[in-house]
């Protein structure tokens, strides 16, 4: 009896090893997304094509791993060297690195003279049913103006080519505020909430960040006007209107020790879409 | 006299009606899920639904127009299903071990402490097991996955194996110290070793209660939602192998509830109810199991029958010892390797700012945690004002007014066994659709207060009736023949003797109201909030802001602090409960010690 306890184990331990020694040599790409419903992600999939074909309508996509906001992508591609996700230029942070897109690198200048193609408006949504409050109406003016393009700059965003207003604040406001959608606006609207709140520091903004369906279903809800709604991808539908804030772009990030430096679209859609397994696959395009 | 029985009446009234609001509860639950899922079972097909292998929501499908998305349920089910197998083989497997060892081989030293230990691992909230799960037990196995991502079947099913030892090795544990003296006595008489009479007279005995814990575990399992989220990976797959990225139920429900359209929505409804049908299965199994318990002993053996074969030819009491003392070592090792990671970890960054200091949207650079240590404190203020008199009274009635084995009786408790059984995830899909709508369609600490009331509320008639169990018949009995009514009775005999058990009954519900994540991200918010000005305003409670700070991944220190922190409310709470039962078992058994011994001055 007792041998056989000796030879489960020894066979187990051997099995571990071979799995171990099997599993060694270039990792398979890890293919992170975000979930559907995102704003993100129907943006992304709308942008990476092949042959005329997006990844949206392919609906093909093969994705490992999918989490629920951008900070999860980062953090899952900071920890594996061989991950691949797509996070808002805006929340693009030293931790990965964002690659290069047909050539082009993902910064502001090649986003407004249009080299970088993978682009997107950033939107405030106001309902059309009824009016804003007194304080949301002055929030959302505040965005709009010319210190809000100040804060567009600041956080990393494309400002839009339009006329802008001064805001003046020169009558004092309180009141609540709500302001939800897209998480992948958090972080400018972040910046938004700051400076708007030394201006007016009587009005309460509350900021959730339950994605652009989340944001645009709050504007439809509302019944009061106080609520303010946050989208990352066009979209037509009763009960509220759409206004461009700002543009962002959709940055491609892989991990820090990855050498890759830029992938083509088409590449982009094979990766998606499971026809390339592996990085070394993609060599020689740079 | 006319007057006192009209103030009997009115009690009795007051208490039945707190006990038909149980049932009111569970009813509206229902009414809810039926409702709310029933025009989408019908637009989608209920085998397409339940059998279709693809889930490509489309946000825009209504429920009056022919859906364009895909709504196939399959593949998370089979995810929920492998990884429910996966947890209760390695949870039930340690659990099991661990309470033989508790039971039979542990140094009565150690076991006052030891036992604290796995309340300890009980108390802890699914978060922090989710925390764990990302940082060290992902990337741990991160080296043998073949694309360096730990996250999948595997860490999933150890994840949820360690989160259900406890409930496997607690209850597991109780059935064994109530197998009769004479099952182990009379195998040593007969000439068996320790192990042997262990494993072969004791184990065998218990096996029902054993059982039944493991089919808790179940239910547990199959409707843990966070941990989860945090290391399954969530692509929709079938789990075929321990690294592929999977997606459960319960984890589809909490990550696109956010964002669901309107038929989408009732998809997520209606594998709420498929979730609700696997754990309703799961608590009648439950329930023939202890009505079998009573007839086994005396009766045939009978069931499992091949199992226990098997089990009989490992000759598992060979190793018995070994394997007790290893995975006691290994239950052991995780809470103080848990713990020990989050107070290195988070302790450093601990400062009375942190934890007391004003946050403001202004300088967002500095996150605090005063904000959800105030959520949190309403939200226990709210639930437990709410769910402690009507659960107290519900326990009463049941107790000190019906009549055992009514009909009444019967429904109550079944919708106490079923309120406790709901997912934690159902409730928050009960209550963001209901609640928060009532409440004008914002999120609200209010929304996740009632929510969570709901929640505590079989908790706490459960605990409040064990309590009332123990207070001996002769104190009513005299305070009858003394001549006070029923109502005096209650409330100035029996309530206060039960008053440590009802105690222990709060804070376990406050223990509840901490550890819960899921139920508050849909109904109070899910992002980090300032300081909440009222019960209108959204909120985010500590465990739902450890969840945003680790997720985010940005915020590790904050992470680990915020961890520290509710591991250390955690604890406190246990400590208390812990005094209480201690306060409640010495006057309980002082009682029985007095009156015997009144009976031998008698005899003398």
């Amino acid at each position: 009896m007792k041998t056989n306890w000796k030879r489960a184990v020894m066979v187990g331990l051997a099995a571990a090893m071979m799995g171990t020694v099997g599993c060694k040599g270039e990792k398979n790409i890890l293919v992170i997304g975000r979930q559907a419903g995102s704003g993100t992600r129907s943006a992304f999939e709308e942008m990476v094509s092949k042959n005329g074909a997006t990844l949206q309508s392919a609906v093909l996509t093969e994705y490992i791993e999918e989490y629920g906001d951008t900070g999860a992508v980062i953090g899952k591609v900071e920890t594996n060297k061989t991950a691949i996700g797509y996070i808002s230029l805006s929340e693009l942070n030293d931790r990965v690195k964002a690659i290069g897109v047909d050539g082009a690198a993902a910064t502001v200048e090649n986003v407004q003279s249009g080299r970088y193609q993978m682009k997107r408006p950033f939107l405030l949504l106001t309902p059309t049913k009824h009016t804003l409050t007194a304080a949301a109406q002055d929030f959302f003016d505040f965005c709009m103006s010319e210190q809000g393009k100040e804060q567009v700059i600041k956080g990393g965003c494309v400002a839009a080519d339009r006329e802008y207003a001064v805001y003046d604040g020169a009558t004092a406001i309180s009141g609540e505020i709500v302001v939800q959608g897209s998480t992948s606006m958090r972080d400018i609207m972040t910046g938004f909430i700051g400076a708007y709140a030394k201006r007016q520091p009587d009005v309460k903004v509350t900021a959730t960040y339950d994605g652009s369906s989340g944001g645009r279903k709050a504007v439809q809800n509302d019944r009061i006007g106080k609520v303010i709604g946050l989208a990352s991808a066009l979209k037509e539908a009763d009960g509220y209107e759409e206004h461009t804030l700002c543009f962002d772009a959709i940055a491609v990030i892989v991990n820090k020790n990855n050498q890759i430096e830029n992938v083509t679209v088409e590449q982009l859609f094979d990766v998606y879409t499971g026809e390339i397994e592996k990085f070394s696959q993609m060599a020689g395009n740079e | 006299m006319i007057k006192t029985k009209i103030k009997e009446g009115i009690s009795k009234a007051l208490f039945a009606i707190a006990a038909v609001l149980c049932i009111v509860a569970v009813a509206a639950i229902f009414l809810f899920l039926i409702t709310e899922s029933f025009p989408a079972f019908r637009k989608i097909g209920f085998f397409r639904f339940l059998f279709g292998e693809t889930w490509k929501p489309n946000v825009d499908d209504r429920l009056t127009e022919t859906p364009t998305g895909q709504y196939g349920i399959w593949k998370m089910l089979a995810g929920t299903l492998v990884s429910t197998v996966g947890a209760v083989g390695i949870g039930g497997t340690l659990g099991f071990f661990t309470a033989v060892f508790l039971s039979r081989f542990c140094p009565v030293k150690l076991k006052g402490a030891f036992y604290a230990v796995i309340n300890l691992l009980a108390g802890i909230p699914s978060v922090i097991y989710g925390f764990f799960g990302i940082y060290v037990l992902s990337p741990m196995l991160g080296f043998l996955s073949p694309n360096g991502s730990g996250s999948g079947v595997l860490a999933t099913s150890i994840v949820l194996g360690i989160m259900i030892l406890p409930t496997v090795t607690s209850l597991s544990k109780i059935a064994l110290d109530t197998v009769p003296k004479g099952y182990y006595e009379g195998a040593r008489a007969i000439g068996a070793t320790h192990e042997q009479a262990v494993y072969r007279a004791v184990v065998p005995a218990a096996r029902s209660g054993i059982a039944a814990s493991l089919i808790l575990a179940v239910g547990r399992a199959l409707g843990e939602t966070m941990a989860v989220t945090m290391v399954a990976g969530n692509a929709v797959n079938y789990p075929t192998s321990l690294f592929k990225s999977f997606r459960t139920l319960t984890a589809n429900i909490v990550m696109e509830m956010g964002y669901a359209g309107e038929l989408q929505m009732g998809a997520l409804v209606a594998s709420g109810v498929v979730l609700l049908l696997f754990v309703l299965l799961i608590v009648l199994a439950g329930q023939v199991l202890r009505g079998k318990n009573g007839r086994q002993r005396n009766g045939k053996k009978r069931g499992i029958a091949a199992v226990e074969r098997w089990l009989y030819q490992l000759k598992i009491e060979k190793i018995g010892k070994t394997v007790c003392w290893a995975s006691a070592i290994f239950t052991g090792g995780v809470l103080f390797f848990l713990i020990g990671w989050i107070v290195v970890n988070g302790a450093p960054h601990l400062s009375w700012k942190f934890v007391f200091g004003n946050y403001s949207i202004v300088d967002h650079a500095s996150y605090t945690i005063a904000p959800s240590l105030a959520a949190t404190l309403m939200t226990v203020a709210v639930s437990i004002a709410i769910s402690v008199p009507l659960g107290v009274a519900t326990a009463v009635y049941l107790q000190e007014y019906a009549k055992k084995n009514s009909k009444a009786v019967k429904i109550i408790r079944a919708s106490i066994d079923i309120l406790s059984g709901v997912p934690s995830i159902v409730y928050a899909l009960f209550g963001a659709i209901t609640f928060k709508m009532w409440l004008g369609g914002n999120v609200s600490i209010l929304a996740g207060s009632f929510t969570v009331t709901l929640m505590l509320l079989p908790i706490v008639v459960r605990s409040t009736e064990e309590s009332l169990l123990t207070v001996s018949d002769a104190l009513r009995a005299g305070s009858f023949a003394l001549g006070a009514g029923k109502v005096r009775t209650i409330f100035k005999i029996v309530l206060p003797s039960a008053l440590p058990g009802i105690l222990t009954a709060v804070i376990l519900a406050v223990g509840r109201v901490v550890s819960e994540s899921a139920p508050f991200i849909y109904t109070m918010g899910s992002s980090i909030q300032p300081m909440p000005n009222g019960y209108r305003s959204s909120g985010t409670t500590l465990a739902v802001a450890l969840y945003c700070f680790a997720g985010e991944g940005r915020y590790m220190n904050e992470a680990f602090a915020t961890a520290f922190v509710l591991i250390l409310l955690v604890f406190c709470l246990n400590v208390l409960a812990q005094i209480l039962g201690k306060a409640l078992t010495k006057k309980w058994k002082g009682e029985e010690n007095g009156v015997r011994k009144k009976h031998q001055r008698a005899k003398r």
